[in-house]
């Protein structure tokens, strides 16, 4: 059976708040970054297994701090926001205002 | 870690000044800036020189004060206090493991290398900044509940936490 490439996964609540926080910074995030900035939803021992599985399906993108030399220690990666994660978040939040307009936080 | 030569260099996280081989076990602070937080690099894993398994306190400061030294309690308190900080802060430093060494070594084990490049080594090194934050804030006991804290996590993201949950579970019933 051929694989259907135009399926669309709607993402957690967890992914949908870290693609929130990523579209937020317009920029890249380190992942206790998000842990800090998330008030507490976020937390340490699942975020960067979340945040590898949204890698997986290319909503968001990581690389490795540039650091200059010579480095000590494990390098960290940064994550950003992809536009299919763009995209998907800006699905999510449509579906949300349709089913459940009061749900979306910072809406009045 | 015993081995010599296992050690290459050694590099100071505060000011970043690197230094010749060391033994390890040995005291050592760093000659710019005096700090004990010395790193060894043994490729990109690191070993923390800053000793927190610190030795039990003298015995003059075992127990309460007696009834007699209740009477100037805050100024008896002042001097405990400040003979316990210069106890620890002349206590010599000795070269160990940085937190989270072991578990990488059994994450590696266990778990795929794209799992440890992308979860392991993320937490552990999150757990080694904020550990090295606290350390050089002089906040000993801070430094010791993130090292609780990101073993719980570890555990969490290894998917220990439906045991542990269920352990949790079990102790509330109690």
């Amino acid at each position: 059976m051929a694989k259907n490439t135009n399926s669309f996964l709607m993402p957690s609540a967890k992914e949908a708040l870290i693609l929130e926080l990523l579209n937020a910074s317009s920029g890249s995030l380190f992942g206790l970054e998000l842990v800090n900035t998330s008030n507490g939803q976020l937390k340490r021992g699942t975020v960067y297994v979340t945040l590898q599985r949204m890698e997986g399906t290319g909503l968001i993108a990581s690389e490795q701090e540039r650091r200059p030399d010579p480095q000590i220690g494990i390098p960290r990666r940064k994550y950003r926001i992809t536009g299919l994660g763009q995209r998907t978040l800006s699905a999510y939040q449509a579906a949300h205002r349709a089913f459940a307009p009061n749900l979306i936080p910072g809406e009045a | 870690m015993n081995d010599h030569a296992l050690c290459s260099r050694v590099v100071c996280s505060d000011c970043g000044t690197f230094d010749q081989d060391i033994k390890v076990g040995a005291s050592r602070q760093c000659g710019v800036c005096g700090s004990g937080n010395l790193f060894f690099e043994l490729s990109d894993i690191l070993i923390d020189t800053h000793d927190i398994g610190h030795p039990p306190f003298p015995k003059e400061f075992t127990g309460k004060p007696s009834a007699l030294t209740r009477v100037n309690s805050a100024l008896l308190e002042f001097v405990f206090l400040r003979r316990v900080r210069e106890f620890f802060q002349s206590h010599p430093r000795k070269v160990r493991e940085a937190p989270g060494a072991t578990i990488l070594q059994i994450a590696d084990f266990l778990f795929s290398p794209a799992a440890v490049e992308k979860v392991f080594k993320q937490l552990v090194a999150d757990w080694r900044l904020e550990y090295c934050e606290a350390l050089r804030g002089d906040r000993y006991w801070k430094a010791r509940w993130i090292c609780c804290r990101y073993y719980w996590a570890i555990a969490k993201a290894g998917s220990l936490d439906k045991l542990v949950s269920w352990f949790d579970r079990v102790l509330r019933r109690i």
